[in-house]
């Protein structure tokens, strides 16, 4: 049990669970991410293997993490090595756990230094930075940001101060608990992102084509070309395994499974909670932000300005440059002046900050929760201490970013660690604990049914999804990246410094793991 | 994806194979988050399938 004499909070309502829950799911890759890989993956057809990824992976996945952190929840553990040890009597199940210690803790350094960004571009909007510069230009703003090396446009202390501002209100809004932080946070940030987000997509969709001039080629295209070209089929791509194990790495990225951060939102529910029918509702709300809005956004204002070469172009740049410098050229392209750009501007990097910081302050809640209840630190004192170390630690992404420094981070941690946490807790929950036992943990106080044939389907689909992923991503990725293969010489002691911070922070958790069960073990509470 | 299909209708056009499949995804994401919601908001919270193994 809890070392903790503190009573463990519970969700205020179950929409505000829900909206956190929802919150926590809905980040940047719903805008950012989803779009790219939808081009780049056959289309139309790409969403035939992402819905029956959500089907076989996604939805099962988030109900054995929300069955997993009320199970632990209610026996005092608001993270995974306590949770995993509540359902594996194995002295190594706590240490599986740390791994939904170490992620979301790693994710959420370098996420917050990404979440930083919006925060800067949506000054930027406001104070009309951005307003007539042109491509050039814009990718010189974006790119004197995050290199700090070769900043020309920005003062050197501008990215800190960003980070040091996102910081404080993520770490404002965690050390006000569960109820009045982060379940008030998703009700006043999912309503205001959702509103930014249906008025740019109305916005998008009613601009009259555009002639453009493209390498030399004159085309005149519109919203609607952009959405053709985002979901015309290429059937060719269905016989492709590589979009099949995209379109389940979206899934997986978009709805937040694999991290540690759904388990310990769960662990504040009770044994009379719903989490079947809330599992599914915050998983549709993710699913219709993201395929209906956020598919609905940059590609199609995109192809009407820069037209369907220049989107291309645009794709292959990366995620951020889709965000960061041609969305701003979007909006200084808009009708109506440099006051509406300011405020197209102002929507869209403030709905990817309520994106962001929605899902960062998730990611801050396994650690705080561990040590509450296992050291009995204050809410205050663990969170302001996480602060600091998230402030530290932060500050090296800032300076070696563009060295490879984050990238280390977000592969191991923030991608290839997500399945391995995903299919280790699936191996406790369904397989150890068992697949009757899991079905009616589930089922406790569930508002209906699972249907009968997602059994066979949590037990044995899901996993086997899973095994895939992990021996695909090892051969084709992982193994690649460690031997870092294509790294620029002058990057290697960057990045071998990368993990070195990381294993560091791996060690710290197992020897606290250690520390925390030993005292229970003197105090008679294992 | 092939972007000659799409470069072969006219301009400003979705064309039926993406508004199937768009309309597809759409209908799925929003029917299942409408069916969700109206199923939530129809249970009261106090509303519980009795616990498990209690029904023969």
């Amino acid at each position: 049990m809890s070392d903790s004499t503190q009573p463990r909070e519970q969700w205020g309502s179950r929409i505000g669970l829900i909206l956190a829950m929802a919150g926590n799911a809905v980040g940047l890759g719903n805008f950012l991410r989803f779009p790219r890989q939808a081009v780049e993956n056959g289309g139309g057809t790409f969403m035939i293997p992402y819905f029956i990824a959500f089907l076989l992976v996604g939805i099962p996945l988030m109900w054995i993490e929300w069955g997993v952190g009320r199970y632990g929840g209610v026996r005092g553990q608001g993270s995974t090595p306590g949770m995993f040890d509540a359902l594996w009597k194995n002295p190594i199940a706590k240490y599986l756990g740390v791994l939904g210690l170490f992620m979301p803790v790693i994710v959420l350094i370098y996420y917050c230094y990404i979440e930083s960004w919006t925060l800067a571009w949506t000054f930027f909007s406001i104070t009309g930075q951005t307003a007539g510069l042109d491509q050039a230009g814009m990718a010189a703003f974006f790119k004197s940001y995050v290199d700090l090396e070769n900043g020309s446009v920005h003062g050197f202390w501008l990215p800190f101060a960003f980070f040091f501002v996102t910081i404080a209100v993520n770490f404002y809004v965690v050390s006000k608990g569960i109820t009045a932080g982060i379940e008030k946070l998703a009700k006043i940030g999912m309503p205001i992102l959702f509103i930014f987000a249906i008025i740019l997509v109305i916005r998008v969709l009613t601009l009259d084509p555009v002639t453009t001039v493209f390498n030399g080629v004159t085309t005149t295209q519109g919203p609607l070309d952009g959405l053709r070209f985002m979901y015309t089929p290429d059937w060719a791509a269905l016989a492709n395994p590589k979009v099949w194990l995209a379109a389940t790495g979206q899934i997986f990225f978009t709805l937040s499974v694999g991290m540690g951060s759904l388990q310990a939102y769960a662990s504040y529910l009770t044994k009379k909670d719903d989490l079947v029918l809330s599992g599914v509702a915050t998983a549709a709300t993710n699913e219709t932000a993201e395929v209906v809005l956020g598919g609905s956004l940059a590609i199609p204002a995109v192809v009407t300005f820069f037209g369907i070469s220049g989107a291309i172009a645009v794709a292959k740049g990366g995620s951020f440059d889709l965000g960061f410098i041609s969305m701003p050229l979007v909006f200084n392209s808009l009708p109506g002046g440099p006051a509406v750009a300011a405020g197209a501007g102002v929507m869209w990097f403030g709905l990817l900050f309520f994106a962001g910081i929605t899902s960062s302050v998730s990611m801050a809640t396994p650690a705080l929760a561990f040590v509450e209840e296992n050291f009995g630190w204050t809410r205050k004192k663990s969170a302001w201490t996480l602060a600091a170390i998230a402030l530290a630690l932060g500050c090296l992404h800032i300076v070696y970013n563009t060295r490879g420094f984050l990238d280390e981070w977000d592969y191991w941690a923030g991608t290839f660690g997500l399945v391995i946490l995903a299919l280790v807790e699936t191996v406790i929950f369904v397989w150890i604990f068992g697949p009757t036992n899991a079905w009616n943990e589930l089922h406790e106080g569930a508002s209906i049914r699972i249907p009968a044939f997602y059994k066979p389907i949590i037990t044995f689909v899901t996993p086997a999804f899973l095994i895939v992923m992990m021996v695909w991503w090892s051969a084709t990725e992982a193994f690649p990246i460690l031997m870092m293969e294509g790294v620029p010489a002058e990057n290697v002691a960057v990045k071998w410094a990368s993990r070195g911070v990381m294993l560091a922070i791996l060690a710290l958790q197992l020897v606290l793991v250690k520390v925390a069960w030993n005292k229970k073990a003197a105090k008679g509470a294992v | 994806m092939d972007t000659t299909l799409v470069a072969a209708l006219p301009p400003n056009t979705l064309g039926l194979n993406a508004l199937l499949f768009m309309g597809g995804a759409w209908a799925f994401a929003l029917g299942l988050m409408a069916w969700s919601f109206i199923k939530l908001l129809s249970t009261p919270e106090n509303e519980k399938l009795p616990p498990a193994g209690s029904i023969p």
